[in-house]
């Protein structure tokens, strides 16, 4: 039996700030998030785990419940998260903005991987910024396929 | 070979990787990037598909070289896959496609269906077993309401046994005994006939009670009736409410689950008990009727009372759990509910009707014994396999529910599906809805010959094998219709589970 996901909430102002922790399954819950009441929602994936297709639809069944003028914000994405969002449509709301992501880099130096969270504004052309190793102070190479790893912010 | 040849393989959401005979990687698409969580450096750096997947059961090389071989798509088992460095594991099925030198394979992931299956087949084993315990709260709460009867019709026989018992103790006092033998004979029978009565009212309430209750048997609707109302005989005579059933004989057989087919009619008659007294009527009657529709096929078995009716406004909600119109404490709201839905289980209906006088009229409906039968087994194979594949079915026609319900046991345990019918025409239905293996029919019965049954058979065209199931008393009749009716045997009664599968074995082609 997995373990059910935790949705932690706390409002600032007129934000809804909501994190996530744990797997996003069959059992996760998020229609209790439609009935409060903020201008904007700002969703936090630093914790999540594991997540599976069921998971996935229950998602966007409620992103589709989001009324229109509520101001949507993704933050701390993991890769597992961004690998849905370039291949399952509807993972982002229409209009929301991602601001902040994680990314694989490698130090071929170091022969270590690692995770580094980036801005999308950081982001230009679709290509990787430079990072360097915090061990070594190489620069590390991007981990992945740009073209396929930044497709969610066309 | 260039791997752009396979760049639409990056637009398909399944894992995929294109491998040489020595299952070096020649190309793999974004989603198995995914799947390995092996970033395309990795992925390249391990060469090998056998560096990365891992799977439990097959061998990579072997699957390639079977595709190669045949020069077709191999498909593998589904089997646990691992991730070689990772402890990530899957549920998958590897499909192994040729191409040319090539080899792509496809990796359908099943884990979550497994994941789903598990967790269903949990939950759902969890609601069998709570709607079990619903199912038996409501016996034991309308045992509860009984009971006054119950002990009511204890008592008189008990009452017996000990002023019996007194007449005895007074003559054991007397000097002679011999000229009292007769009194203490007459005395001690009458204690034995009281025990008896006892002992029968508590064998059938435990009966009721028995739990462990899935099984579905072959019974006489009219068994049925006569046990739901020695049940509820005693609260009706308390009452002074006549309580008629009308004799089925032994013609109706359905197929079902007697306890809980019981628990369905004693619900109703409690009801209908209930309704006329708390109208206070005074001349209050309830009738059970049961018939067999020939034109669609179904039994019908009424409650019909003469009680003040149900109101229109709450008619659509007396099947709904917890709906009751008693005082608190007087009733659970589960019995109509617990009804629809084991009567839903035999593929029935349970359905209201205002009488056309005054009094409510319940009608369970539920498949006539050709139906049921064939719809239990057809519930429990799969049937989507070729005729060869499929187990083997045999039909056996006996009026007699005891040998039907005998040789299901024997043929079940024996991996054979079980058809019953109780007499010529629900024989004939059958066969015109299902394709048998083998007919098994009894000579004697009410409504006709068995060997006339065969007769009507063989004239349809069917031909399909045949056996006597009869007393050695009759093995000359089996001599002279052999030939003409193509009777491959006969069993005869009484038989063995060892004779008669042997015998049912060598009619269908087996060893």
């Amino acid at each position: 039996m997995s373990e059910k996901l935790k949705i932690d909430t706390h409002i600032v102002d007129d934000e809804l700030i909501i994190h996530f922790i744990g797997q996003m399954d069959e059992d996760a819950d998020f229609k209790k998030l439609l009935d409060i009441k903020a201008s904007r929602f700002v969703f936090d994936f630093n914790k999540i785990g594991l997540l599976n297709s069921c998971g996935i639809r229950e998602w966007i069944s409620f992103l589709e419940g989001i009324p229109g003028d509520v101001q949507v914000t993704y933050k701390n994405c993991p890769q597992i998260i961004i690998e849905q969002m370039n291949m399952v449509h509807g993972f982002i709301k229409e209009g929301a903005k991602i601001e902040t992501f994680y990314a694989p880099y490698y130090c071929e130096d170091c022969d270590s991987e690692t995770k580094v969270l980036l801005q999308t504004e950081n982001i230009t052309e679709f290509h990787a910024p430079k990072i360097n190793c915090d061990k070594c102070s190489k620069e590390m190479e991007f981990d992945a396929i740009e073209a396929q790893y930044f497709n969610f912010l066309k | 070979m260039s791997p752009d040849k396979y760049a639409i393989f990056d637009n398909i959401f399944e894992p995929i990787v294109v491998v040489n005979k020595s299952l070096e990687i020649e190309y793999f698409n974004h989603n198995f990037s995914i799947f390995t969580q092996s970033s395309p450096r990795v992925i390249k750096q391990k060469k090998t598909v056998d560096n990365i997947l891992c799977p439990e059961s097959s061998d990579l090389t072997s699957l390639i070289g079977e595709a190669k071989e045949k020069k077709s798509t191999v498909l593998g088992l589904e089997e646990g896959l691992s991730i070689v460095g990772s402890d990530a594991r899957f549920i998958a099925v590897l499909k192994v496609i040729p191409s040319n030198e090539h080899f792509v394979i496809c990796i359908n992931d099943l884990s979550i269906e497994n994941k789903l299956y598990d967790k269903y087949r949990t939950q759902l084993d969890e609601l069998k077993e709570t709607h079990s315990q619903i199912i038996n709260a409501d016996k034991l709460s309308t045992l509860g309401e009984l009971t006054a009867g119950i002990s009511h019709e204890i008592s008189n026989p008990l009452t017996i046994a000990n002023g019996s018992a007194e007449i005895i103790e007074m003559c054991l006092e007397g000097d002679e005994l011999n000229d009292e033998r007769d009194l203490i004979t007459s005395s001690l029978e009458d204690i034995q006939e009281a025990h008896a009565r006892i002992n029968s009212i508590i064998i059938n309430m435990k009966s009721y009670l028995h739990q462990g209750e899935e099984q579905k048997e072959y019974i006489h609707l009219q068994d049925i009736v006569d046990e739901s109302i020695k049940l509820v005989a005693p609260s009706y005579k308390d009452s002074n409410v006549d309580l008629v059933a009308s004799s089925l004989g032994n013609n109706i057989v359905i197929f079902g689950n007697k306890i809980k087919i019981e628990q369905v009619l004693i619900n109703l008659l409690k009801n209908s008990l209930y309704a006329i007294n708390a109208a206070g009527i005074a001349d209050g009657e309830v009738k059970v009727e049961a018939i067999k529709t020939e034109l669609n096929n179904n039994i019908e078995l009424k409650v019909i009372d003469n009680g003040p009716g149900i109101p229109e406004d709450i008619k659509e909600s007396i099947f709904n759990t917890f709906f009751t119109t008693k005082d608190v404490g007087e009733g659970t709201g589960m019995g109509l509910s617990i009804s629809q839905k084991i009567i839903e289980s035999h593929q029935g209906t349970i359905e209201v009707a205002q009488n056309e006088k005054q009094g409510t009229e319940f009608v369970v409906t539920l498949p006539a014994l050709e139906l049921s039968s064939i719809t239990q087994e057809e519930m429990l194979c799969n049937n989507i396999v070729s005729s060869e594949k499929r187990k083997k079915r045999v039909l056996v026609v006996d009026n007699e529910v005891k040998v039907l319900n005998l040789l299901q046991t024997f043929l079940k345990e024996s991996e054979i599906q079980f058809y019953g019918a109780e007499n010529v025409e629900g024989a004939l239905k059958t066969l015109h809805k299902i394709e048998v293996d083998l007919i098994i029919v009894d000579l004697k019965m009410p409504d006709g010959d068995g060997g006339e049954l065969l007769r009507r058979v063989r004239n349809l065209g069917n031909n399909t094998p045949a056996l006597y199931l009869s007393s050695k008393s009759n093995t000359d009749r089996y001599n002279e219709d052999k030939a003409e009716l193509n009777i491959a045997g006969m069993i005869i009664k009484p038989f063995s589970k060892d004779e008669v599968i042997k015998t049912i074995k060598l009619s269908l082609g087996e060893k």
